[in-house]
């Protein structure tokens, strides 16, 4: 079209600078290769909303830190044939994946988890109890991906020791950077009583720094921590690790307040990428590959808008794959009241986690794992009650008060088994301020099994509470919806399934789109399945073998 | 609705920080006289105040709920207008008195049922009154326990009534300091 603005060809276009698109664009940029990337939103700022309880990547209150703006991009609330009804403006439901430079790295709570090599390997495991699922084996092994979780752990930063943990992955080397101390809460009170039931505590991996790394300062474990930007930049995020190192080359530009809206073919091939910039004016910058990294959401958006006489269903999409199997976790645990204070002031939380029903051989299930819960601000408790205890009014106010310390919880993330049924896709009746058909769930179910695993998990998370002294438990999240669909929240994954077959999934086992000979997918939507953890050091190591393999095709060395 | 330029004109009062709490009938709020003390007595019953610590009226809640209506969400000024309207109407016919002129424990137990869907005034449908409350018990929360900046929590008095330091001492919170 001849109303687009043209620029200069490039060698690799990247969509998203998130956890994926940031380490794309520093194993390509390192190795001579030029590339621009393209994000939706814009560098963070910290000072703009420093430690606001109601606006932040954790509540979303007011609105999100990082946006994406709810007034450019519509929620849709629910849809059926003959309507579609939003979000209001103000609901702080539905909040999508943060639009910013380096994404949700910049504000999570950062836990830097490999997944186990079970977790690659589900279907041959468990293939009985999954039965009605879309549970597949991952076309690559732990083993494969092992070098690349280490070149993570070293170049974005991870703090850790799993000496204590039995159930650990194999490693080659040591974690960069020694574990966080514990908090003298999970010390005291949760370790000795979870060794006391025959458990096995281990310090969480955060990918924050617990000394000096990277010449980046170490952690003051502040409160305003998970949801929020860190004052004194110890969370390691891409916006502050890689994808400085890929500027740094001169040969990665990276343009903000950039939409993609269609990745455009020529045949097999594709020739480039057509984005809108703040103005809405349309761009198209062409590239000889395209690497797609948006969120395993927003990927399959453009990917279904990207039409072309090849692939006239959606890139990626012509097994009728494209947006199914989207699934994330279930997260579950319990609260524990105790008579006396026992939670000191330490930020942000979770220090302590133990992965003893993540693959249990007498459970015979798959599970997650169960960590101390991260500090919770003075709001977000007094919405957090006890079951059938007052909301509001003067005993709500008197049991807030009294109890602030008195509370420890215990939470963690189920693996949620995908479903083919559960898709997303595009609504066109509901466009963006761009003009872009928004995204939409298109309905489906959890697996029954999903129930019993929250039920051994939740289980567990009260009889740790109990036998550290807790006087009241309840239960967080114990009996999850089966008639809804599977998640698709800040863990959202596997809309663009990895396999060895093209009929059942989108892109090889190189996270290369079948049929294609130069679009990949950079990002959680390749996750076969999502792993007891959270997926973020999963991302970002597949995201280095995804780069280095790009590189290859480029004929540059691994 | 109000106009783009008494929008904005209320923006600016609401970012610069300048509370007016209490005055019914002042002419920044986007509310009226009334609707202004209703918010207040329904914010004042969610978090009520005692003998030693404020409630929702002293830290300045209803300031919150100005600057959510008309910083962030003009929209929603006409829900809240059309619901307070309903829940007037719906008090005068049970208590024959506007909800701000009840004692407090009638506009508790007026609250109690609407919380529940219950207040038992067929034009005002259930789930309309369930949302409204949820509404108000959001609002008034975030009002007392969120960020100064935003109107409320006057003097970080919720991070008081916890015994938190206030503001968390982090860098120079040099923004958290004008409010």
């Amino acid at each position: 079209m001849a109303s687009e603005i043209l620029h200069e060809k490039t060698d690799v276009v990247i969509v998203g600078a998130g956890a994926g698109g940031g380490v794309v664009a520093k194993q390509l940029a390192v190795r001579g290769i030029k590339c621009v990337g393209l994000e939706r939103g814009d560098w963070p700022i910290y000072d703009e909303n420093a430690n606001d309880e109601l606006i932040n990547q954790r509540t979303h209150a007011i609105k999100s830190l990082h946006g994406p703006d709810r007034r450019k991009f519509p929620r849709i609330a629910y849809r059926n044939e003959k309507m579609v009804k939003l979000h209001n403006l103000w609901s702080s439901a539905a909040p999508s994946i943060a639009a910013c430079v380096g994404s949700g790295t910049v504000t999570y709570g950062a836990m830097g988890w490999r997944f186990m090599p079970q977790d690659f390997k589900l279907k041959t495991l468990y293939g009985d109890k999954v039965k009605g699922s879309a549970l597949e084996d991952w076309p690559i092994s732990y083993d494969d991906l092992e070098p690349y979780y280490e070149q993570a752990e070293y170049e974005i930063g991870v703090s850790g020791d799993m000496k204590d943990n039995p159930f650990a992955p194999p490693r080659k080397k040591p974690f960069p950077m020694p574990a966080f101390e514990y908090n003298w809460e999970d010390k005291h009170i949760l370790i000795p009583a979870m060794k006391r039931l025959g458990l096995h505590p281990f310090p969480v991996p955060m990918l924050r720094n617990s000394v000096r790394y990277n010449g980046r300062a170490a952690c003051i474990r502040n409160h305003t921590c998970l949801g929020y930007m860190c004052p004194c930049d110890a969370k390691n995020g891409t916006q502050n690790t890689v994808i400085p190192t890929a500027l740094k080359t001169g040969n990665f530009e990276l343009r903000t307040n950039s939409v993609a809206f269609e990745v455009v073919m020529e045949g097999k091939r594709a020739v480039g990428v057509k984005y809108f910039d703040a103005q809405r004016r349309a761009h198209f910058q062409p590239a000889d590959a395209v690497v797609v990294a948006a969120s395993s959401i927003e990927t399959v958006r453009l990917l279904f808008l990207s039409k072309s006489k090849l692939f006239p269903h959606g890139l990626g999409n012509q097994n009728d794959m494209l947006g199914r199997c989207a699934h994330s976790h279930i997260y579950c645990g319990a609260t524990g009241l105790f008579d006396e204070d026992v939670a000191r002031e330490f930020g942000p939380g979770a220090t302590v986690a133990f992965s003893d029903f993540n693959h249990n051989a007498s459970q015979k299930i798959f599970a997650g794992v169960l960590c101390s819960e991260f500090y919770q601000l003075p709001w977000q408790r007094s919405m957090d009650n006890q079951p059938n205890a007052p909301r509001w009014g003067a005993e709500h106010k008197r049991r807030l008060r009294e109890n602030y310390r008195k509370v420890l919880r215990l939470f963690g993330p189920v693996q949620e088994i995908p479903m083919y049924e559960c898709r997303i896709g595009i609504e066109p009746r509901v466009r963006d301020w761009y003009g872009i058909p928004v995204f939409a769930t298109l309905g489906g179910r959890k697996h029954p099994l999903s129930l019993e695993q929250t039920k051994i998990l939740t289980d567990a998370a009260e009889s740790v509470l109990r036998e550290a002294g807790a006087k009241t438990t309840w239960k967080i999240n114990a009996k999850p919806n089966l008639n809804g669909a599977n998640g698709a929240g800040q863990h959202q994954a596997g809309s663009c399934r990895m396999g060895d077959d093209p009929v059942k999934s989108v892109v090889d086992p190189n996270c290369k789109i079948w049929d294609t000979e130069n679009v990949w997918i950079g990002d959680g939507s390749v996750h076969v399945s999502n792993g007891g953890f959270n997926p973020v050091l999963t991302i970002m190591a597949l995201a280095y073998r995804t780069g280095e393999n790009i590189a290859k095709a480029f004929g540059k060395k691994a | 609705m109000i106009s783009r330029r008494e929008f904005i004109q209320d923006a600016a009062i609401a970012a610069s920080g300048i509370v007016l709490a209490g005055c019914g009938a002042d002419k920044s709020s986007v509310f009226n006289g009334d609707e202004r003390n209703c918010l207040v007595a329904l914010a004042e019953q969610i978090i009520p105040a005692d003998e030693k610590f404020g409630g929702a009226t002293d830290a300045g809640v209803i300031n919150y709920i100005e600057t959510f209506a008309t910083k962030y969400y003009p929209e929603i000024v006409p829900y809240y207008r059309a619901q307070l309207a309903m829940l007037q109407k719906a008090c005068k016919a049970v208590n024959s008195k506007k909800f701000q002129k009840l004692d407090f424990s009638a506009q508790t137990a007026f609250m109690k049922q609407m919380e529940v869907g219950k207040v038992p005034f067929a034009e005002w449908n259930a789930s309309d009154q369930r949302s409204f409350f949820n509404e108000i018990l959001t609002r008034s929360m975030q009002g007392f326990f969120g960020a100064p900046r935003h109107g409320g929590n006057k003097n970080y008095m919720s991070y008081k009534m916890l015994g938190l330091d206030m503001p968390v001492v982090i860098g120079q919170n040099r923004y958290e300091r004008r409010s």
